[in-house]
């Protein structure tokens, strides 16, 4: 059998996918896996584990081509066309891109495998994804949703995965172990702290300055601790200026073998940059993990439990890949002081969580204080460690359930996944709001059950209205009467606290429906939506009766 | 063109030097390493073609450094055909592994068998420096045929790759046109039709600058 993993943006995703490298070599343990990755990172090749064979795709190259009027056209094309030959030679099983693009689509058609999951263009030039989890990338992308999972579940689901082990696994080399050993020699009896200072965008670090303050006021809380300022070859004169007024600072510019080593054998890391981050997955070190500007926690944190992650309050964070900061100054930023980055530090260091949460308490107007969680089933959390305990915070982790298990179609089966599901959120949420009472519990789940029964039951009277006004098509005031009224529950449901993200979907539809003159193809739309909030609250309703037992049991 | 410049060869530690118009082709102090920066810097561009068309033979370094490498299909241009013919005589190894084209007018070079077989999978056009500074006329009009974007143009390139001629042929847009991607998509969606191979890979070369 041969299986080839699709990875065609960033080193980070590709990092990433290791997690799904190491699932398929564990459910195909004969099976040959192979990578198509851009170009540019062909060097991530030496520390990819589980792969028999890399081709890279030369898209820095190929565009160069296009982009230049004295270079042929057809000379992209036969690139394209030799790669293509290449990959259709070698006879794929099952073609699985983990890549979220058209240009991913229009190569997984090219390799022309019957089994694909991901995106993927039809001969109709239509595309489709193979997995409710790849369309969930497409359709909820609204950024002040609750319900944004890591890319690792959404690549494991997505790929069709069992296994609870999703961990990013690299592998580390002779010349890398050896680099750290020699980078090493003379700090053996101190903390090894490794700082990742520098980003690929801008906007996605510190300012030099509270970087050097940060380090100093960390060196005065842990005076048995040496840090080392990594850099890669291109970086190399951010690190100089971080290290010039801190004779105590080492400069350690590597590649990522070299990385991967060094942040194996360290103590702490902490960065702002994402593939270091991912990289420091793979290892057992602490990670502190600074998220600025377009740096999205939520998608691509750390993937590992027990991690930090710190992020500036802010309404614009996180902000688009594209274009600089869009502010007058880098607020994000600057929410996030060198103190409190330093002493969060010094409390993960010192394995202190009740620190961190004094931290978080006290920082919480400018800075989101948020630890990772991997649960038993291997699915990943960011959860803040100061948040108030209300049934509005209940409700946005007992939504993000309900969406997973509506993604995974537990709905659909015989034997549903409700119970062990509330479990591990039960788990969660204790770890959210770990002081609460259990009767606080109860009280809080018996009011949320309450309002998610009254939006489940309109729901479901507007699915019954909308199939009856199919045998009305020709009294199109019927339809207004009932657009009108729809509209009406979903400011109504805008409102509460609760049911934001349904309301939202559903009003974009009623917008859509005022632009489309087919009547059919708004009935449909809208009985998609109305389908999909009706399955999701009653999946919501199990999660919370599961609850209140869970709770109820202890009491 | 420039057949008839006078040429000369001086006597290096490591081979014979061209020496045309006065112009020196290689470094006379290591013309080896000299060879080996170049094709260094051009490698990683280069690596994974299959055919390569080399403007300049000059003393045949490069050449020899780029066969050393990896077994390209390589097609030499070459504005000067005296040249050409003193580098086979004290190198014939040569027509063994590189097909050469010495002197050919630019309007008749796609017309070439060998520049059809290159042309045919994927390629790369590489310069050497110092010969396309002694033949600059010469080098850039064959540059300008061979890097044109008429339709015409690209459909006598294509000779070699019959589907991907087929393909240009079915778009009905207009020969003299400069075909642009934006302008392949708009004549596949007015086809109307399944798309095929071909139409596949231009649909992501147009991914490629959106």
């Amino acid at each position: 059998m041969k299986i080839l993993v699709i990875s065609l943006l960033r080193l980070g995703d590709i990092l990433m996918a290791t997690s799904v490298l190491r699932s398929l070599r564990r459910e195909y343990p004969g099976a040959e896996l192979h990578v198509l990755i851009n170009g540019q990172f062909q060097s991530v090749a030496n520390i990819i584990p589980f792969v028999n064979k890399v081709y890279s795709f030369d898209r820095a190259g190929i565009q160069q081509i296009l982009g230049s009027q004295d270079r042929n056209i057809l000379e992209a094309y036969f690139r394209i066309e030799d790669l293509v030959e290449q990959l259709q030679t070698e006879g794929y099983d099952q073609v699985v891109n983990l890549t979220h693009n058209r240009l991913s689509g229009w190569m997984t058609a090219l390799i022309a495998c019957p089994n694909t999951r991901g995106v993927v263009f039809g001969v109709n030039g239509k595309f489709s994804v193979g997995s409710g989890w790849f369309e969930y990338l497409n359709d909820f992308t609204d950024p002040s949703s609750d319900n944004v999972f890591h890319f690792v579940d959404v690549f494991h689901y997505g790929a069709g995965l069992s296994g609870a082990d999703r961990r990013i696994e690299l592998l580390e080399t002779k010349a890398g172990a050896a680099f750290a050993e020699q980078t090493y020699t003379k700090y053996a009896d101190k903390k090894r702290i490794l700082i990742q200072a520098c980003s690929n965008e801008n906007k996605k670090t510190l300012a030099p300055k509270k970087w050097n303050k940060l380090i100093r006021v960390l060196q005065n809380l842990e005076p048995g601790i040496q840090v080392f300022i990594l850099g890669a070859p291109n970086e190399k004169e951010a690190v100089a200026a971080i290290c010039a007024d801190n004779p105590r600072l080492i400069p350690v510019i590597c590649n990522l073998e070299q990385a991967y080593s060094l942040i194996k054998q360290g103590h702490l890391l902490i960065t702002v940059d994402t593939s270091i981050k991912h990289i420091a997955a793979a290892t057992k070190i602490k990670i502190l993990e600074i998220s600025v500007g377009s740096s999205e926690y939520r998608k691509t944190g750390a993937y590992t439990p027990g991690a930090v992650i710190l992020q500036g309050v802010v309404p614009c964070a996180p902000c688009s890949h594209r274009g600089g900061c869009t502010q007058p100054t880098h607020e994000c930023a600057e929410k996030i002081s060198a103190e409190m980055v330093a002493m969060v530090a010094s409390g993960m260091l010192r394995q202190d969580e009740m620190a961190l949460r004094t931290l978080a308490h006290e920082y919480k107007d400018e800075v989101l204080l948020l630890k990772t969680h991997v649960n038993s089933r291997g699915d990943w959390a960011a959860y803040p460690l100061a948040e108030s305990f209300s049934a509005k915070e209940i409700n946005s982790w007992i939504d993000r359930a309900s969406f997973k298990l509506y993604l995974q179609k537990t709905h659909e089966k015989a034997v549903g996944e409700y119970g062990t599901e509330g479990l591990e959120l039960k788990q969660l949420l204790e770890n959210i709001f770990p002081d609460r009472a259990k009767q606080d519990w109860v009280t809080e789940l018996k009011s949320l059950e309450k309002n998610v029964t009254w939006f489940e039951t309109q729901v479901g009277e507007f699915l019954n209205k909308l199939k009856s006004l199919l045998g009305a098509m020709h009294e199109p005031s019927r339809f207004s009467q009932y657009i009108v009224e729809l509209e009406e529950f979903c400011v109504q449901a805008e409102q509460s606290n609760y049911f934001k993200s349904y309301s939202r979907q559903l009003l974009l539809s009623i917008k859509d429906s005022s632009a489309d003159n087919n009547q059919f193809q708004v009935v449909k739309k809208l009985r998609e939506k109305l389908s999909h909030a009706h399955q999701r609250t009653k999946i919501e309703l199990k999660l919370i009766r599961g609850l209140q037992t869970g709770f109820m049991e202890i009491i | 063109m420039s057949s008839m410049a006078p040429l000369e060869f001086l006597n290096s530690k490591q081979g014979w030097i061209p020496v045309v118009n006065g112009t020196l082709l290689h470094s006379s102090v290591n013309p080896e390493k000299e060879a080996i920066s170049f094709i260094d810097a051009e490698w990683s561009k280069i690596n994974s073609l299959k055919s390569l068309i080399v403007l300049g033979v000059g003393g045949g370094f490069h050449i020899r450094e780029l066969l050393k490498r990896k077994k390209f299909h390589i097609v030499i241009i070459d504005s000067n055909r005296e040249l050409v013919d003193a580098i086979i005589e004290k190198q014939p190894e040569f027509l063994g592994s590189a097909e050469i084209l010495a002197g050919v007018p630019p309007a008749q070079i796609c017309r070439e068998p060998s520049v059809i077989k290159a042309l045919s999978g994927s390629y790369c056009i590489l310069r050497h420096p110092a010969s396309v500074r002694v033949a600059p006329f010469y080098y850039t009009a064959i540059s300008q045929i061979l890097n044109q974007r008429t339709l015409t143009n690209l459909r006598e390139l294509s000779q070699g790759n019959i589907p991907l001629q087929r393909f240009l042929e079915s778009l009905n847009i207009a020969s003299d046109q400069i075909l642009t991607l934006p302008m392949v998509e708009e004549a596949m969606s007015r086809r109307q039709s399944e798309m095929e191979k071909e139409g596949l890979i231009w649909m992501a070369m147009r991914e490629l600058v959106l």
